[in-house]
């Protein structure tokens, strides 16, 4: 589970918090030597801090401990002393001959992670995130006879199989199943590693249903994933072998799927469909999910088996959306520019959406800006939670510090129902952000606009979208896109 | 952590990680008499870069220095900052100790 600590800048505390970074990246999944390397980044990290942050009173700040099934990443918030890491850069010959260790530390931190972002937040202080990937054993290291499954469909009408929920002793197999079902080439990388599909059915962070054959085969697989501090999941990883597909088992696996979702209080589920094709829109259509986004640029470009081709740009993900429990209205404010968009999303939805007028807005002081950045997609997130005086500068300082990472894209998430946005809306189109579209429920049960900012060339034409709102989203984003282009 | 003195040797045993804090109480146990530093890491998951750099500057003034049972992350530590074969790190380093105790 995730993490938060708020401690003093006191170098008493270093060895208290790497014993609780080694334990917690060890229950994350880190065996034990990265676990090591990982804790021995964060108790650098937390040395710089008390050194160079607060030389001369200890002030508290804050570390968040995030992980999912690929990667653990330490965040650390500070409001201390300016200070840029890329301007401390260790030198060797200058520590062996004078003694000077200068940036040691930082360089550490650089060998012992995946990734180091140092983030400039104005105002709101300084953002050091360091992360670590999580390395499995991958399916083909367990079982290295294990062959791509070509052959032709079996069966009858009359074969039987059965559904079960799945449980962690289905891992393996499951891992088995996209290997001989994909080769390489699914896109959830995480399914070939069967230790993390295990941890993530043992943590309920992943719901979902296997089908056997009489033989007790695994043949299909299809699996919802929560999305963090929210109610609402991501049907994300679906499979039927091929010598057993068009015999019904998406179907019955899918209307499984959807009850266990309802039994686990789940209030809506996500579909993310990529774009170079229309076929898993298709799918998602057929089961009245509803589309509600068209996210740019969203992951790198990829082979399709069954195209044979290369996707030539990065690949843009259509967002379609079910309610899993009826909702008839929501009252939201809606900035102008997208009022009609926005509404003719909830209506297809089928929730009604009362637009609220915004007065006098009691302003908050300071904006409240949580960053999550993506390393395999190469992009951002930014999630809004309160929009201050200082909006313009913290939003500027954030993206401008994430824009030299050669990010595809950034996307930007507003609370609907903040007064404040439609004053926020001005400075967040000035500065690139264009139309994305909506998100219900997908953080603490509120309502979201996202815009997004893509940094790389993309040819709308391949962007192929099965739905009619699809299409008009795609439109009005397309229109923005080129305009902010010119 | 255990600080012992015999004339001029200071031996300190730590019962945590040598880092930044451990750093401080060390050298405010140590008088310019000491010539002898022995530091028995048995029980440290971790050394950092902190303490790393107070051996190197121990070191660089001439005086003596005994390391016992290091964790293996102190040789990924003098290989990142370029520090492995610049010091006579196999005669600082002693690594016998732990299993000279076992066997008694």
């Amino acid at each position: 589970m995730d993490a938060v600590i708020e401690l003093e800048a006191r170098s008493e505390l270093i060895g208290s918090v790497a014993d609780f970074a080694y334990k917690w990246a060890l229950n994350a999944g880190l065996p034990h030597e990265a676990a090591l390397e990982f804790t021995l980044a964060v108790d650098e990290l937390v040395t710089n801090i008390v050194l160079f942050a607060f030389p001369d009173s200890p002030k508290r700040f804050k570390l968040r401990f995030k992980r999912n099934l690929s990667i653990v990443e330490v965040i650390a918030n500070e409001l201390g002393e300016p200070f840029d890491p890329d301007r401390h850069v260790y030198d060797a010959q200058q520590a062996l001959e004078h003694g000077d260790f200068e940036g040691a530390g930082l360089a550490l931190i650089h060998a012992l992670t995946d990734e180091f972002v140092f983030i400039n937040k104005g105002k709101e202080g300084k953002e050091f995130r360091l992360s670590k990937q999580i390395m499995d054993l991958h399916i083909t290291d367990l079982d290295e006879e294990l062959e791509i499954d070509t052959s032709p469909a079996i069966g009858t009408a009359h074969t039987t199989y059965q559904v079960f929920s799945i449980t962690p002793d289905d891992a393996e197999d499951i891992s088995r199943l996209i290997y001989r079902t994909y080769d390489y080439t699914y896109t959830k990388e995480e399914l070939y590693f069967p230790k993390k599909i295990e941890r993530a059915i043992q943590q309920k962070e992943k719901l979902g249903v296997i089908v056997r054959s009489a033989e007790g085969d695994a043949v299909g697989y299809f699996a919802v994933i929560r999305i963090t501090d929210s109610q609402v999941a991501e049907v994300a990883e679906a499979v039927v072998s091929p010598p057993h597909r068009q015999k019904g088992i998406m179907t019955r696996m899918m209307k499984n799927l959807i009850r266990i979702s309802k039994e686990n209080g789940l209030l809506g589920l996500y579909g993310h469909a990529v774009t170079p094709h229309k076929i898993s829109q298709r799918v998602n259509a057929k089961y009245d999910f509803k589309s509600t986004a068209l996210m740019l640029a969203e992951s790198p470009a990829v082979t399709y088996k069954k195209l044979h081709e290369t996707y030539p740009q990065p690949v843009s993900i259509l967002v379609d959306f079910k309610l899993l429990k009826p909702i008839k209205q929501v009252n939201l404010y809606l900035p102008d520019p997208y009022q009609k968009m926005i509404t003719s999303i909830f209506e297809n939805l089928g929730i009604r959406c009362r637009t609220l007028k915004s007065h006098d807005i009691e302003w908050m002081h300071h904006s409240d800006i949580q960053i999550e950045i993506d390393y395999r997609d190469n992009t951002a997130l930014l999630v809004i939670r309160e929009i201050g005086k200082d909006f313009k500068q913290i939003l500027g300082k954030i993206t401008g510090s994430l824009a030299v990472k050669k990010l595809n894209a950034i996307y930007l998430d507003i609370p609907l129902d903040d007064p404040a946005i439609h004053h926020a809306m001005d400075t967040i189109q000035a500065m690139g952000y264009i139309f994305c579209g909506v998100f219900p429920l997908i953080k603490h049960d509120r309502y979201y606009l996202r815009m997004q900012k893509v940094y790389v060339n993309l040819d709308f034409s391949i962007i192929a979208i099965h739905s009619e709102l699809g299409q008009e989203i795609k439109s009005l984003i397309k229109k923005e896109y080129h305009a902010n282009r010119t | 952590m255990r600080i012992e003195r015999e004339g001029q040797k200071l031996t300190v045993r730590l019962e945590r990680d040598f880092n930044l804090f451990v750093k401080k109480e060390i050298k405010a146990r140590l008088s310019p008499d000491i010539e002898k530093l022995e530091i028995d890491l048995t029980r440290s998951k971790l050394i950092d870069s902190e303490g790393v750099i107070f051996l190197h500057h121990w070191m660089a003034k001439g005086k003596h220095l005994q390391i016992i049972n290091p964790p293996a992350i102190l040789l990924k530590i003098l290989e990142v900052l370029n520090l492995d074969d610049q010091l006579d790190w196999p005669n600082i380093i002693s690594e016998t100790k732990l299993q000279k105790e076992v066997s008694s």
